[in-house]
């Protein structure tokens, strides 16, 4: 039943967020285990590629 | 007779029967609508808890330098800081000041921009320039002189009023409605670079009708009360370098964030760990142990001679008088 697991599932109240920043220059936060099935597109992003980004100058 | 009553008793018991199917009918669909109801309120919160379920996809930074697509409804804004409280300053910045006595010259640009922007009209100047001469065999060298921020200031400790106080970023400052005007900080701050109003400021209307500012340190002055060099945190809040230092037309005055290891005169920028090993900085009276925020560097290698900063050298007069008619 689609129930079933819900109250298992469920943990702390307290969720653990990471900052990340958005593209313009803001500050977010996402769930850390959201985050974690997040994909991946860039590992290690270059100074260039950052700025490349963020819609600055390169 | 007997059939009428076998009629009657017929359709009594098509009306149960089609009662029971309604029954039947309202259960089955109670039913569904509540499997499909917990099946909806199951996904909203698989979607609270961020399991994969379709959407709109954002890129965003991680801190350690990746970039990821996260689903947009997993992302949470982060609410803007308020403004900066005066008493506890701007959070996670150490401000400094780098003074490189090789570079001045006494041309008290400086001097005239601080007084004209923080509308000093008392007999003395936040900022002094002072002729120095270590010893007959040294030649004398120009020194600009402005409130040292010690992170162990001695005024903060004498004040029994507690209207001069360290903030978190460094800066001291002075909240002229507090102060009280004992002068104990003039007489434990070992710079001298305390100033007192003795006499009712003589700024614009509309400067001396503003309410205090702590921002803004010593604007509008207030006759019987102290007031000192700043930092500028009204220009620091705007992103801008303080007045002296955009002042300077030699680039004397270095600023920065200690927590950055970087400062700057608007022109050059420098690290300060380098800068200060590299031009062997140093800070007034280290000895005391009040831990300045102002560093110097010694004047070797001079730019200019010191004979010429003598035209504008007047030793008790820092504050240009406006001629009244």
């Amino acid at each position: 039943m689609p129930w079933v697991g819900v109250a298992a599932g469920r943990k702390s109240e307290e969720a653990e967020y990471e900052t990340l920043l958005t593209a313009d220059g803001k500050l977010v936060k996402v769930k850390k285990d959201h985050l974690s099935r997040a994909e991946v597109v860039n590992k290690h992003m270059s100074n260039k590629n950052l700025l490349s980004w963020l819609g600055k100058k390169k | 007779m007997a059939r009428e009553k076998e009629i009657a008793r017929s359709d009594n018991a098509s009306d149960k029967n089609k009662q029971r199917r309604a029954f039947i009918d309202k259960s089955m669909k109670l039913g569904l609508a509540a499997v499909a109801g917990t099946f909806g309120v199951t996904r909203l919160i698989e979607s609270a808890e961020g399991k994969a379920i379709p959407g709109e996809s954002v890129e965003l930074m991680t801190t350690d330098g990746k970039l990821v697509k996260v689903d947009q409804r997993s992302v949470e804004k982060i609410p803007e800081a308020e403004h900066v409280n005066p008493r506890e300053g701007f959070a996670h910045r150490k401000f400094v000041m780098v003074i490189d006595l090789a570079r001045c010259k006494n041309a008290r640009k400086c001097q005239s921009s601080c007084n004209k922007n923080h509308y000093i009209t008392g007999p003395n100047a936040w900022l002094k320039v002072y002729k120095m001469q270590n010893s007959e065999e040294e030649s004398p060298y120009w020194q600009p002189t402005t409130c040292q921020h010690c992170d162990k200031p001695p005024c903060v400790k004498v004040c029994p009023v507690d209207a001069t106080f360290k903030r978190r970023d460094g800066i001291v400052l002075i909240d002229n409605d507090r102060c009280i005007g004992c002068r104990f900080c003039m007489a434990a701050c070992p710079y001298s670079t305390r100033v007192f109003n003795w006499g009712e400021p003589d700024q614009p209307e509309e400067i001396a009708a503003l309410p205090n500012d702590l921002d803004y340190g010593g604007v509008p002055a207030e006759k019987g009360t102290v007031d000192k060099c700043d930092f500028c945190p009204h220009m620091i809040d705007k992103g801008k370098l303080p007045h002296c230092v955009t002042a300077c037309p030699n680039g004397v005055f270095f600023f920065g964030d200690q927590y950055e290891d970087t400062v700057t005169n608007g022109d050059e920028t420098y690290r300060l760990s380098e800068l200060l090993e590299e031009k062997s900085g140093y800070r007034l009276m280290e000895e005391l142990g009040t831990k300045p925020s102002v560093y110097y560097l010694p004047p070797k290698d001079r730019l200019q001679e010191f004979e010429k900063g003598l035209d504008n050298y007047d030793e008790f007069n820092s504050v240009e008088k406006e001629e009244k008619s």
